[in-house]
């Protein structure tokens, strides 16, 4: 009972990203809200502009190649979606992506489902259902993802991803405007979701596969202490969202890292200060 | 150098709607319309940001309907006004039958 109260506040101390992720899913859900409100003829004046491809930063990856050839922007894409992009590199160069892991909100509905999963299955037998080997391979597709979407992007100059975009749907699903393809594929992933934690991060997502590079030279890593590490339970890498085997290495720079800090002394790790998110020493 | 949840997450507020808040005070930030060129140039763009000036004809205030005028023929009057007429000609030409003379 002790250590149950013990794991309760040790989670409870990354409150700072569960109520940041909880405020930007608010955030998004009500501007889309409004736009459907607006266009019915009421709705709030102040946000009436602002709409979803404004606020998506992986329309900035879309149109970048696009500005640079032609210097025009693809259709519906905002500038603000390029500057978000901008915003979202520099916290990927100093943290990784925590973009994925603190903002994007179908990662947070993800992990939301996700709770369920765990509640259901367990800690230990959550989230690791796929083999390892598969595991590892299929981590990779989300970069031929990418390089699918951008092909298609600059041969059709549109955004081709919308019809299957998983984030368009969940907040444009009550409007006409969203493809069958975009719907299936949340369906999908919701359900997924309860077995595997961010399925679509881990597997799908073209963001992610290029906010994950930002883990090769990101200048904040988790870091792990040999010297204090208890290496028995391994709580750090039974709990890490993204199946990186945190108590084998001194240093993560896993691609799919999300900086989510489930895994330090803040919240699994039962040591203080033995996994933490830092600047490396130098020798 | 080690940083906590909470620092991170001030950070991450920081970074994101600072940045969102400098654009607009800058007037880059750009949530609606279309394609913006090269150089600022805007293809047919209302800038969703408050603090954009708008062009002197979209600040002159609603006319209120007069007896006698119907409001087509005010508005088309009011268009016309503030497109050709110089500061005065257009209240002048409008109302000259109801202003006593000068």
């Amino acid at each position: 009972m002790k250590l149950l109260r013990k794991q309760f506040w040790r989670k409870r101390r990354l409150w700072p990203r569960y109520a940041l992720q909880f405020l930007f899913f608010s955030l998004v859900a009500l501007f889309s809200l409004n736009q459907t409100l607006v266009q019915n003829g009421g709705g709030l004046p102040f946000f009436q502009n602002i709409s979803l491809h404004a606020l998506c930063p992986f329309g900035g990856v879309e149109t970048l190649a696009h500005l640079l050839i032609t210097g025009t922007l693809l259709q519906k894409v905002r500038v603000s979606a390029v500057f978000l992009l901008e915003l979202v590199f520099i916290l990927a160069v100093l943290f990784g992506p925590v973009f994925c892991g603190w903002v994007c909100p179908l990662g947070t509905v993800q992990e939301w489902v996700g709770k369920m999963g765990r509640h259901w299955f367990g800690t230990r037998r959550y989230n690791h259902f796929i083999p390892r080997r598969l595991d590892v391979i299929l981590r990779y597709a989300r970069y031929l993802v990418l390089t699918w979407v951008l092909y298609l992007t600059l041969r059709s100059a549109s955004l081709v991803f919308q019809d299957y975009d998983p984030y368009f749907a969940l907040f444009h699903f009550w409007r006409g405007e969203v493809a069958p393809t975009a719907l299936l594929i949340l369906e999908i992933t919701l359900f997924l979701a309860l077995f595997v934690e961010r399925p679509w991060c881990k597997y799908a997502c073209p963001l992610g596969a290029v906010l994950g590079l930002s883990n090769l030279i990101r200048i904040f890593t988790i870091q792990r202490r040999a010297g204090t590490c208890l290496q028995k339970g391994e709580a750090c890498t039974t709990l890490c969202p993204m199946n990186i085997p945190v108590s084998q290495k001194t240093v993560v720079r896993d691609h799919q890292c999300l900086t989510c800090l489930e895994c330090t002394s803040e919240a699994g790790c039962p040591v203080s200060g033995t996994v933490f998110l830092g600047t490396e020493a130098r020798p | 150098m080690k940083i906590n949840s909470k620092m991170l997450g001030c950070v991450i507020v920081l970074v994101i709607f600072g940045g969102i808040l400098l654009l607009m005070a800058l007037g880059w930030w750009q949530t609606s319309g279309g394609g913006r060129r090269r150089g600022g140039e805007s293809a047919g763009a209302v800038s969703g940001c408050p603090l954009a000036i708008l062009p002197r004809a979209e600040l002159v205030p609603a006319q209120p309907a007069l007896p006698g005028l119907s409001s087509g023929r005010l508005d088309a009057h009011a268009s016309a006004g503030i497109k050709n007429a110089p500061n005065g000609a257009f209240l002048r030409s409008t109302f000259a039958g109801l202003l006593p003379p000068v």
